[in-house]
């Protein structure tokens, strides 16, 4: 009871968003090994981190699409499948607060890991995330990629 | 003449004791020093200058990725001049560091074109407003294909050395100059 009113007087918006980052992180990554019941957790968790439709934005690849939580989850394990494991991580991440309910990320993404076929590979990307707060949470509604080289 | 040997012997085990005694005292004064005001003074400076170094002149930076070899070899280490940035305006050639959102994760290319400049890619080879451009640094090459291209005022265009990759699985491409974040001290 003293903690969460502690927490409800100290817990600034910047925390919160950067507590959903790592959240994120948590569920987008992979573990050798993890058993299904852990992935199925993990989809369900992140649906309910997502807006409704939540925006992907890849320019290199010219992808624009808007798809729901449970499209975006099915494909994040779609791809995570492909993988033996994979370790993402956020670096340089500077929280934006636009107003009180929209907020701005940008940071570098690097996701690490092995597929299938022991193969290990390394990509990194500068990412711009929106969140926006409905019912005092923080959601993720937009995710783009920031192009550092254009081709 | 034995007694002469004797007395000789005696004095180089002292002398040997004395050196260890020495030794002894010194190493641990070494490590485990009493921390006088002197001491403390050095610490700090020692620190600051480290810190001073390693964060704004030479920046210690962990090669990971083969998009440099064989310049520069994955899982290496190299220091780089943040510097230089603000002071060289950069030129083809020039080995830099691109920032992406910050400076602890930055992506290592080669200036081949500058603004204005047209650039292509036939059979792997690097063409510049219609010329081309030997490259004495790549070693490795595979037959990329790229249409000719305009680099943007306020931009570099920068590749790897590693031309022996795909060319869909190499990062390359022109950006701002602004995002060059220094330039590797070697």
């Amino acid at each position: 009871m003293v903690s969460s009113v502690f927490a409800s007087f100290f817990t600034t918006d910047k925390g919160e968003i950067e507590k959903r980052l790592a959240s994120l992180v948590e569920n987008i990554s992979r573990d050798r090994g993890e058993g299904k019941i852990s992935l199925g957790l993990k989809n369900q968790k992140l649906q309910k981190m997502l807006t409704d439709p939540c925006r992907i934005s890849i320019p290199r690849h010219n992808i624009e699409v808007k798809k729901s939580p449970l499209e975006l989850a099915s494909y994040v394990s779609r791809l995570g499948a492909r993988a033996q494991r994979v370790n993402i991580r956020f670096y340089d991440t500077s929280i934006s607060l636009i107003n009180n309910t929209e907020a701005v990320v940008n940071t570098t993404l690097r996701a690490k890991g092995e597929i299938r076929s022991n193969k290990s590979f390394s990509e990194v990307e500068q990412i711009k995330i929106e969140l926006v707060k409905k019912d005092n949470e923080w959601l993720f509604s937009s995710f783009e990629q920031v192009e550092v080289l254009q081709k | 003449m034995n007694f002469d040997y004797g007395i000789q012997k005696l004095s180089l085990l002292r002398d040997m004791r004395l050196v260890l005694m020495i030794n002894k005292k010194s190493l641990k004064q070494f490590f485990f020093p009493i921390p006088r005001r002197g001491f403390l003074i050095r610490i700090l400076i020692i620190v600051v200058v480290a810190f001073i170094v390693f964060r704004f002149i030479a920046v210690p930076s962990y090669i990971s990725g083969r998009s440099m070899e064989p310049t520069y070899r994955d899982k290496t280490f190299v220091f780089y001049l943040p510097w230089l940035a603000m002071v060289r305006s950069p030129q083809i050639g020039d080995v830099v560091m691109v920032r992406m959102a910050g400076h602890r994760v930055m992506l290592m290319k080669r200036i081949v074109a500058m603004e204005g400049d047209i650039v292509e890619f036939k059979n792997g080879w690097l063409y510049v407003n219609g010329k081309l451009r030997l490259e004495p640094y790549i070693i490795y090459r595979n037959p990329w294909q790229l249409e000719p291209r305009i680099v943007k005022p306020g931009h570099v265009y920068v590749v790897g050395d590693n031309r022996g990759m795909s060319i869909n699985r190499h990062a390359f491409g022109q950006t701002e100059k602004d995002r060059i974040a220094g330039y590797p001290l070697w």
